[in-house]
């Protein structure tokens, strides 16, 4: 097969560019330490996900030394919590969310940053990040959900640590 | 408590900024005891002025079912862009009545925005799914609105009017029919239906014509809303062919039958209509094109003059019938366009299409392209596709370093786990 | 003599599909301006739609040009390729016509469906599921059976062509495929592969589903059938394309292909890796083990390199065009190109917008990246540039040069022609450059109001505003429809003229390739060959993942409808 010599460089370059995006994507995963959302969360009954064994009714819980679990019930439009009451956690926290869905496919992206999953309905998307400032997040449901898909948002504050009020937290 | 912050997210959303309101809303209820609210807008409650969306489902009619013991709110209904809708959005009842809210379909609450100074009705608050239902009982006289917090952001909100009868307008029938005439009800919006009904009280014999002209052809009950006395002898008379008149609903006691087999030009029969209030009937065969019609029995409401538009009749959106229109348009048009086109033109093509059995010259095409050089394979070496594809071969590199590193490992909260 | 005189019969059916391809185009474009004035908040108030019926134009925006247009001007521009390089009529044209038929009364079916969601009176319920209706939420089963109806009528073209193929084999046994059968028959083994799984989805789940015969659909299964079939949709739409950048676009610009055997290398390429890559529209899709993802993520990137290989060759070949056209210089060549010729402006830019669109693609591809922008606005910035500008301008500007042959007529109002692609090209870097951008600012795509409650403040950052991108989306949406206007101004014109008044000003000759096939080894014309290697990669990357989603019963964990 004939190939100019130019474009053998070309296909090596491009062999080479390949190669760099896959390095690059398994840097992130290994060296920053990037976890993707996976099957880990479990599954959960479709239509009421609180009755499965692998979730727990929505609220804020403490499982450690500044480590927290919140779990999300997404439905037709709104978080709870998060749409009427703010997902309340410290600052300096590690916070694992575990977020299920009641009806249709959701979404749950905290706007401006890489905390972003799809909630398809029987799964649980379970992803933990650390929460270093103390500020206010605006979350979007950001799959099409339904007529009013649009208001279905939410909001997370990051209180300072001795704002934080403990009788919030839910027991376990 | 187990969990707190869970209890709080099905906190009433709302209650405190519709406190003001309550007087305005104590206000209304006491007018509401007249015979005028027939139409309200509960102080915008039902637009989106107040929290929530839009009530699309609440028309502007309080439906009247004052006098009876117990009375039915189904939670979750059609409406609203899904099965978000409390039917009836605004219900009238008198004291002591019995409200029973029945969910056919999930995850609905009733949460109260607002409701009479000293009235303790708590809804209830905790989602509930198709299936469940709770009961209540209002005594006291007033306004008491109340919304679904998962959907009131679509405008799944409803109101409650608790009221007197009042004094000589006890037996008043005021005409409300409800989403009947519109195509939101079984078939589709009554065209011949133009928000007024004809009212023929104090006259012993009324005639009601089956057949007449209207939604696209003889598919018209005629006149389509009637008021009558009670006690008035109603004729039905067929003007067309294949009809009937079927009970769609009649107040609880009565026992009208209408006339269920198909009729042709000719026949005719009479019913007489004594029990007060709201019969609504159809023709079985022209259902789908909103050959539908009610008969109200009972002197109307003060002010009431004849019954108000009962909700709109649009069976078309402006967009569609303005495509519609433009499509029409359009094809209209085509014969026009297609003379300036060929205003020119010669009608006999100037190729030669040859004869019978023979291929012709055909369409002439233009002449093939000649090079101004030609250049062969072995004397080409593409050194401008080489510089560019280099240049881009950097761009791809550099923005890739800048969105993997900057705008992605450099944002705010990373998954870890 | 030009094609319509050589295949009357095949010329007929390809105006009949550009006929119903145009139509969607105009309808569906209507439909982006509407959208994108509404979201920017733009004339908002005087908008002929609420934030509900948003989602209704959304879901015809998306059916009428991605499903519909595409489809329908590919199975035409396909009917030409075939029996061009074949030198044949179809194996019967009757069976293109049910082919033709099927995908008519599917698209009625649907339009029919989506367009309830203005008209209650009509006789469906509402379908506004957007154009990957994810159970459970639940359309009209008209608009399910549309869906099927339209991919089947596509499957019926792809068998005339394969039967019109295995005609002319017979006739010439040894003679290499011509380029472009070549290319129409392995984007339709690659169609075939991908579009069992939307038919599955469609006929075993959604159907059924949607008119209560079972109660509940797996929403992760029916999710990842439809993104099995979904990626390779966009090379379906991008294959055509390419087919034209291959073999038009060196001629539009003077010049031959500089190699027919990379060519076919390419497209082998695309028949083996495009399917199984699904899973990269699920990168952040709780239930898949993250280890299927990253198979889906190598595949993915693999896929870059028949694009790039195609960048190459494809300036190359331009190059040499300008160079025979006298241009010299290392880039000063591309003044010699003919910039005026609305066929060569149209596919050039085009080319041009897919160097940016693969850029993003690229991001894309990244698994872990994917959190950035994972249904942020900047996805449409993404395939806005993709089917919606390398397919969608190199299908007018090739419609620009293929309509006279099929029909007789020259072409009207070159002027308004030549500008066209320009427009279009400004319109397009002003709305996706907007796009990607909102999208890295967090900007949620799909939604009639996307700032919510958070106010256009949350979004600012420090290389945008949403004020500013507003105003671009809104204007370059604009300009987008203005062009879409002057382009079925053009095509309108054309059609009402008398055929045969004077000569046309283009011609159907497409110059050998510079390295012909003959300089390719003929495995590369081994279709079965290439065909299996392609089920087994697929076996192997959704093999396992569909088994783990079905092996706690195929409905399981179930989902009812919910119906918009």
């Amino acid at each position: 097969m004939e190939i100019h010599r130019f474009e053998k460089l070309w296909l090596v370059a491009s062999l080479l560019l390949i190669a760099g995006f896959v390095a690059t994507i398994v840097y992130g995963a290994v060296g920053a330490g990037v976890a993707m959302v996976d099957n880990s969360g479990g599954q959960v009954a479709a239509s009421d996900p609180t009755a499965s064994s692998d979730f727990r009714d929505p609220g804020v819980y403490q499982t450690g030394d500044g480590e927290y679990d919140v779990y999300v019930v997404a439905r037709q439009f709104s978080f709870t919590p998060g749409s009427g009451t703010p997902i309340r956690v410290p600052e300096g926290s590690e916070v694992t969310f575990h977020i299920a869905s009641r009806d249709v496919t959701h979404g749950f992206n905290v706007v401006g940053t890489n905390l972003n999953t799809m909630v398809i309905p029987g799964q649980v998307a379970q992803l933990t990040v650390e929460f270093d400032d103390a500020r206010s997040y605006h979350v979007a449901c950001n799959e099409y959900c339904g007529a009013a898909h649009h208001d279905m948002t939410g909001t997370i504050e990051v209180v300072p640590a001795e704002d934080f009020d403990e009788s919030e937290v839910a027991e376990a | 408590m187990r969990d707190a912050i869970a209890d709080e997210t099905y906190s009433r959303r709302g209650v405190l900024r519709a406190t003001a309101g309550t007087a305005a809303a104590a206000a209304l209820g006491s007018a509401a005891t007249g015979s005028a609210a027939g139409q309200t807008d509960f102080d915008g409650w039902f637009t989106d002025d107040a929290p929530g969306g839009t009530t699309d489902n609440y028309d502007g009619e309080v439906v009247d079912r004052t006098g009876e013991d117990e009375v039915t709110v189904t939670v979750g209904a059609d409406g609203n862009g899904g099965t978000f809708a409390f039917e009836p959005a605004a219900v009238r009842i008198s004291p002591g009545t019995t409200v029973t809210f029945e969910w056919v379909s999930d995850t609905h609450n009733v949460a109260v925005e607002s409701q009479p100074d000293d009235a303790g009705w708590e809804g209830h608050d905790p989602i509930e799914n198709s299936g469940f239902s709770f009961s209540s009982t209002f005594e006291t006289l007033g306004v008491y609105k109340y919304y679904c917090d998962p959907h009131l952001s679509v405008g799944m909100k409803g109101a409650i009017v608790v009221a007197e009868g009042g004094g000589e307008q006890e037996d008043a029938v005021p005409a409300e029919y409800g989403d009947w005439f519109t195509d939101d009800a079984p078939g589709g919006a009554v065209d011949n239906y133009d928000g007024e009904t004809v009212d023929r009280t104090g006259e012993d014999e009324v005639t009601v014509t089956v057949g007449a002209d209207g939604n696209g052809g003889t598919f018209a009950f005629d006149p389509p809303a009637l008021r009558v006395s009670p006690g008035t002898t109603v004729t039905f008379e067929w003007v067309s062919d294949t009809h009937n008149v079927v009970v769609e609903s009649q107040p609880e006691d009565a026992a009208w039958e209408g006339h269920e087999p198909i009729e042709n030009t000719g026949f005719s029969f009479s019913a007489t209509l004594d029990t007060r209030g709201v019969y609504k009937y159809y023709c079985e065969p022209h259902l789908s094109v909103g050959m539908k019609a009610a008969i109200v029995v009972g002197p109307a409401p003060a002010e009431d003059g004849g019954g108000g538009p009962a909700g709109t009749t649009t069976p078309f959106s402006p967009l569609l019938g303005t495509v519609f229109a433009g499509a029409v348009a359009a094809a209209m048009l085509l014969p026009v366009l297609a003379g300036y086109y060929r205003r020119d033109q010669p009608e006999t093509p100037e190729y030669d299409d040859g004869v019978e059995g023979e291929p012709g010259a055909g369409t002439q095409e233009a002449p093939v392209e000649e090079p101004v050089e030609e250049l062969d394979h072995d004397e080409y070496d593409p050194m401008g596709t080489a510089a560019l594809v280099a240049v881009y071969f950097l761009i791809l590199v550099a923005m890739w370093v800048f969105m993997y590193f900057v705008e992605f490992l450099g944002n705010e909260l990373t998954v870890i786990g | 003599m030009t094609y319509v005189d050589d295949y009357p019969g095949a010329a007929k059916l390809v105006r009949w599909h550009f006929g119903v391809a145009f139509i969607a185009f105009a309808l569906g474009g209507v439909f982006g301006l509407l959208q994108g004035l509404y979201r920017t908040d733009y004339f908002r108030e005087a908008l002929p739609i609420d934030a509900t019926q948003y989602y209704t134009v959304l879901t015809g925006h998306g059916v009428l040009l991605a499903l519909v247009f595409t489809t329908f001007f590919i199975c035409g521009m396909f009917v030409w390729a075939t029996t061009r390089s074949l030198d044949r009529p179809l194996y019967s044209d009757r069976l293109a016509w049910v082919g033709f038929g099927s995908m008519f009364v599917g698209t009625a079916l649907a339009a029919t469906a989506i367009l309830n969601g203005f008209a209650p009176g009509l006789p469906f319920d509402s379908a506004d599921v957007l154009y990957t209706f994810y159970a459970p939420l639940k359309a009209h089963p008209a608009f399910y059976f549309g869906a099927a109806l339209l991919v089947v009528g596509s499957w019926i073209l792809g068998a005339v062509y394969f039967l019109t193929y295995r005609e002319w084999r017979a006739d010439n046994p040894d003679a290499r495929i011509p380029l472009q059968t070549f290319m129409v028959l392995t984007t339709f083994i690659m169609w075939y592969v991908s579009s069992v799984g939307v038919a599955v989805e469609v006929v075993v789940f959604l159907i059924p589903w949607s008119l209560g015969w079972i109660g509940q659909v797996d929403p992760l299964l029916t999710r990842s059938l439809f993104w099995y079939f979904g990626h390779p949709v966009v090379y379906f739409w991008l294959l055509p394309g390419y087919l034209a950048w291959y073999t038009l676009l060196p001629k539009f610009a003077g010049g031959r292909l500089f190699s027919d055997p990379l060519a076919r290398v390419v497209f082998v390429l695309f028949v083996l890796l495009s399917t199984p890559v699904g899973f990269h529209h699920q990168y952040i899709d709780p239930g898949i083990a993250d280890g299927f993802k990253f198979i889906a993520m190598t595949n993915t990137m693999m896929l870059l390199l028949p694009s790039l290989l195609t960048a190459f060759t494809v300036v190359a070949s331009v190059e040499h065009g300008a160079r025979q056209r006298g241009g010299d210089g290392y880039l000063g060549w591309l003044r010699a190109l003919p910039w005026d010729e609305p066929a060569f402006a149209g596919t050039a830019l085009a080319g041009l917008m897919f160097a940016a669109g693969g850029f993003s693609g690229m991001i894309n591809a990244g698994m872990n990246i994917n959190y950035l922008i994972h249904n942020t606005i900047w996805v449409p910035g993404h395939f806005h540039l993709t089917v919606g500008t390398a397919f969608a301008l190199t299908a007018m500007a090739v419609s620009y040069w293929l309509v006279p042959q099929l029909t007789g007529k020259p072409l009207r109002h070159r002027r308004l022609a030549s500008i066209q692609p320009y427009v279009w090209f400004v319109g397009m870097t002003l709305m996706s450059n907007a796009m990607h951008r909102g999208g890295l600012a967090g900007l949620p795509r799909r939604t009639a109001e996307p700032v919510g409650d958070a106010g256009a403040s949350a979004f600012d950052t420090v290389f945008s505003t949403i004020a500013e991108i507003r105003l671009q989306i809104a204007l370059g949406a604009t300009l987008l429809v203005v062009a879409l206007l002057m382009f079925l101004v053009v095509m309108l014109g054309t059609w009402l003229s008398r055929p045969g008044v004077s000569a046309l000003s283009v011609n159907g000759h497409i110059p050998e390739p510079l390295s012909g096939a003959s300089n390719g080894p003929r495995v590369l014309d081994n279709l079965k060959l290439w065909t299996g290697i392609a089920v087994v990669l697929v076996l192997l990357a959704y093999g396992v993942p569909l088994g783990s989603m079905v092996a706690d019963g195929i409905l399981n964990p179930g989902a009812s409808p919910f119906p918009v």
